[in-house]
């Protein structure tokens, strides 16, 4: 990752922001300052209030973020390698403790309720929040155990409404067709595309009010990378979507809002069209135009 | 493009200097050389059946003898082999009545074990406890004989209220005991080579670490659990000394849990003693071992076909498995047919998390009870061995040497035995390194998938699946019978090489897969032969963990009994500690000491030396275990590698 802002490479989020601060002016391009949209209360699916993380007792991983995500989009965060984007992701259904200890100032309102009060479950938190993976990572089961993985531990046992799940959400991510025949076969004898759909339903069939995607197309061939894709975009009706991408094509193609992330802040955080049309800071311009990252 | 041709012209006249004709050669010899020690195993192996196969000839031709031995309980072995009754329904019933029940506990322990500590444990915790298990599986066999003669007896006795706690169900414990650390040792390996991913996707479901077992590591590792059952079941039904010591060696068919009983193994240990070269009686020892022999390479080949997915194996379950499974869907659709139809609300979800989590913690509990219960059972008798083993136990033991004369003044000592022990396993590792480094580096480094490496590599794994006892028959058959060369240090010492040869085989194969290969590549790029590569630029950095290798070979081995009683021990004293010939010259050796003066001296006097005498096997065993510690950790340093990974 080429530096942009000739910084010490290793600065913390907390540091950049300072930073950053200082040369906002300059990066402007003498630009008047920028908003992050906000929504009325009703269309807020997820709200960041002053929130920072870090991974133990290393530095702050993200820096006082506060932002709001609208309902039923599709918001899209971009930037290079390592500037927390997954961070950003998983700390929404609280991944992040999966991989070490975690610290944390500031909420994070999911539907209202922050989801780091200690009266939280992450059972629960987790089955609101669905989420999808760079690599398709269907269980070790048949297809339909997969589908059904979800509702089975919620205690669904009745044969019907178990075969009417798999059927609407293997409907719904456009798989039904594909593996009708063959329900019970297992879930690797699928293609990658077909295992990332077979994953979306999966997570589907618990009825998140969100779903998270962490590049979800990103080891995909361009065919199943469409798919997905559109998928997406017919889910938005009934979800809301985040979605990590390495692919500014792909955020411009398919989000409404976009955020753009540089060391663990926020930079810009706008309706996509506009940022890609007219990029408020320099930074972002030049990594939206492929000059780093 | 006229610069290019002549760079090709000069390529093209390259041809073999006399340097690299000599080089060429030298290289072929070792690999000669390197294949001649690989094609050993196979000599052995093959040695091996024909020796029974020969002594039993006379059997193997008389089918009504044959049904008679596989399905008549009447054992009245005689000197001529047309007169007696040959029936070993009785051994064949008991290493079952003795292996079934002990392979239920291994189970319930072992799969318990792997379970909780690698899906509800976290992993520092794992690390340190496997050492543990490590040691247990270390411990030798007759040590664990003795545990069962004393105290597992007397605990069972005092329980059930028998008069006296010997018998198959102590023997099924001790050998439970004994086989659950295989079943914990590769269930964990294949627990936790389940992708991390897998079970990140499955938390993001909010799954808990049951549900994670059930639904993402078991599918995963499933094949390796099962295949290390049948494994430890293999070691259960070969296991000669517990059942030896705690059944009474009496060829009966009961249910009785406390009676007494005849294994396979046992029975070729007991009988071989007063059995006359080429008597009936000795010529059927001869078929109980092909017959433990044919069950170790059906359990060996079984496992093998679990791991390897063979097709014809998985449709033969599936074949057994139809009516099962149509009942197990039939119940199972019955009761789904009744369940209500639920509306996934979040008061459902958070009813049922509370279910869900009351179920991970039950499970978490039970196999933490299991596994507790292992490591309780065993540190207690351990602790029990210890606090009598060490009483009256001095340096004086180590160094008195005793003789007829000195036991009736109470002087008993371990001498002679840590001396025999000590020429045992150096004759044993004398024949054993050389030919099994050699093969495990032609296996490693010079074969490629030919049919003779297959054929050395099933040969290898078929000797580690021989039952100890039956190496020990095929050396006595084929060398102290044969050649006459009787009881010794040599015989003796061949039959713990070849049980070595395994071990240190897989060892060397696994020390130069690890090691990286970038080296050997470049040397080749260089010009050099394979053999010149390997030699300088691969085995280096594998030699700490061949060495580690050797150490835990000679700690596997210098506990073993069972081929000992046929091939080296003396049942009596001699004049000099020192044996003045190896052959010939019967020794005495530690696991023997152990043995020997638990059943066969009689007064108090046999169990304290007993006693002692283990705590001194153990105390060996365990210096090996640390220097094999500390071997690769120095021999690491010195042969450290600087390239990147």
């Amino acid at each position: 990752m080429s530096n942009q802002l000739n910084l010490p490479k290793s600065l913390s989020a907390k540091e950049f922001a300072e930073e950053f601060s200082k040369m906002r002016k300059e990066q402007t391009r003498g630009l008047e300052e920028l908003k992050f949209p906000t929504f009325p209360s009703q269309d807020v699916a997820i709200e960041f209030k002053n929130f920072s993380l870090s991974y133990g007792e290393a530095p702050e991983s993200l820096y006082n973020l506060s932002l709001q995500i609208p309902r039923n989009k599709i918001t899209a965060i971009i930037g290079p390698s390592g500037c927390g984007k997954s961070t950003f992701l998983r700390s929404i259904n609280r991944m992040n403790e999966e991989i070490s200890p975690v610290k944390i100032a500031g909420e994070l309102l999911v539907e209202g309720k922050n989801v780091y009060s200690p009266d939280v479950d992450v059972l629960q938190l987790r089955t609101q929040v669905g989420m999808i993976f760079q690599k398709p990572q269907p269980f070790p089961l048949s297809i339909y155990n997969n589908v059904i993985f979800g509702p089975k531990i919620h205690g669904i046992k009745s044969k019907a409404q178990l075969d009417e799940i798999v059927q609407k959400t293997l409907k719904d991510v456009g798989l039904w067709e594909e593996v009708e025949q063959r329900l019970n076969d297992h879930a690797y004898g699928l293609s990658g595309g077909q295992q990332q759909r077979l994953c979306i339903a999966r997570a589907l069939a618990v009825n998140p009010a969100i779903l998270l995607g962490d590049e979800p197309a990103s080891a995909l061939d361009p065919q199943s990378t469409y798919q997905i894709e559109d998928l997406f975009l017919k889910l938005k009706e009934k979800y809301t979507i985040v979605i990590v991408t390495h692919n500014m094509q792909q955020a411009a193609r398919i989000s409404d809002y976009c955020i753009f992330m540089y060391s663990g802040n926020i930079i810009e955080y706008r309706k996509t069209d506009e940022m890609f049309e007219n990029p408020h800071f320099r930074l972002t311009e030049n990594y939206i135009s492929g000059r780093y990252g | 493009m006229e610069h290019v041709t002549s760079e090709v012209k000069k390529a093209s006249q390259i041809t073999s200097t006399d340097e690299e004709l000599h080089r060429r050669f030298i290289e072929r010899f070792a690999i000669v050389i390197l294949l001649t020690c690989g094609t050993l195993s196979i000599a052995v192996l093959t040695a091996t059946i024909l020796i029974m196969v020969y002594y039993g000839w006379p059997f193997l031709i008389n089918i009504s003898r044959m049904i008679e031995v596989l399905t008549s309980p009447d054992w009245f072995p005689s000197d001529n082999i047309n007169e007696g009754k040959y029936g070993a329904l009785a051994m064949i019933w008991g290493s079952f009545f003795v292996g079934i029940p002990a392979i239920i506990f291994s189970i319930l322990l072992g799969v318990s074990t792997a379970v909780f500590l690698s899906e509800f444990v976290p992993e520092r915790i794992t690390r340190i406890i496997q050492p543990v298990l490590e040691f247990i599986a270390a411990i030798p066999s007759v040590i664990f004989g003795l545990i069962t003669f004393i105290y597992i007896s007397q605990m069972l006795k005092v329980i059930f209220n028998v008069p006296n706690g010997r018998g198959p169900l102590a023997a099924s414990i001790a050998l439970a005991l004994m086989s659950f650390p295989i079943i914990v040792s590769i269930s964990i390996d294949a627990l936790k080579s389940t992708p991390n991913d897998l079970r990140v996707a499955a938390k993001a479901f909010g799954a808990t670490r049951w549900e994670i077992f059930t639904n993402v590591s078991f599918p995963h590792a499933k094949l390796s659990i099962f295949a290390s059952i049948v494994l430890a079941f293999g070691r259960i039904l070969g296991e000669t000394m517990v059942v030896l010591m705690v059944l009474g060696n009496s060829p009966v068919i009961h249910f009785d849990f406390f009676g007494s009983g005849y294994t396979l193994t046992s029975a070729i240990a007991v009988e071989i003693g007063d059995a006359r070269f080429g008597s009936g009686e000795f010529r059927i020892i001869f078929i109980l071992a092909l017959i433990l022999l044919a069950i170790s390479f059906i359990v060996m080949g079984i496992s093998n076909m679990i791991i390897t997915q063979n097709p014809y194996l998985f449709k033969l379950m599936e074949t057994i498995f139809v009516p099962v499974g149509f009942i197990f869907s039939q119940v199972n659709n019955f009761f789904q047919r009744f369940a209500n139809e639920v509306e996934l609300t979040p008061e459902l979800i958070k009813r049922r998390i509370i279910i869900r989590k009351a179920r991970d913690y039950a499970f978490g509990g039970f196999f933490s009870l299991l596994f507790l219960a292992a490591v309780f059972i065993v540190g207690y008798f351990l602790w029990l061995l210890l606090r009598d083993g060490f009483v009256g136990l001095s340096f004086r033991f180590i160094i008195t040497f005793p003789t007829a004369a000195s036991i009736r003044n109470g002087q008993y000592g371990v001498y002679s035995a840590i001396i025999g022990s000590v020429a045992l396993v150096g004759v044993a590792a004398l024949i054993s390194f050389p030919i099994s480094t050699a093969t495990g580096i032609y296996l490693s480094e010079f074969a490629k998938q030919n049919r003779v490496a297959n054929i050395i590599r099933v040969s290898i794994m078929n000797i580690s699946s021989i039952p100890s006892i039956v190496v020990g028959l095929f050396v006595y058959g084929a060398f102290s019978v044969a050649l006459n060369w009787q009881r010794g240090i040599l015989p003796g010492g061949l039959a713990l090489g070849i049980m070595m040869i395994p071990i240190i085989t897989t060892n060397t194969i696994e020390a130069l897969r690890t090691t990286p290969d970038t080296h050997r590549i470049s040397a080749l790029a260089l010009g050099m032969t394979n053999w010149e590569a390997v030699r300088h630029h691969k085995l280096p950095y594998a030699i700490p963990s061949i060495i580690t290798g050797y150490i835990l070979a000679i700690a596997r081995v210098i506990g073993e009994t069972a081929p000992l009683l046929l091939t080296a021990v003396a049942f009596t004293f001699s004049r000099s500690p020192y044996p003045s010939g190896i052959i010939q010259n019967p020794i005495r050796a530690m696991p023997f000491e152990v043995f020997y003066n638990l059943l066969f001296t009689t007064n108090q006097l046999g169990v304290q030396w007993a006693l002692n005498t283990s705590i001194v096997l153990i105390a060996l065993v365990i210096l090996l275990n640390i220097m094999a510690y500390f071997a690769r950790k120095v021999i690491r340093a010195k042969y450290a590698y600087h390239g990147q990974l």
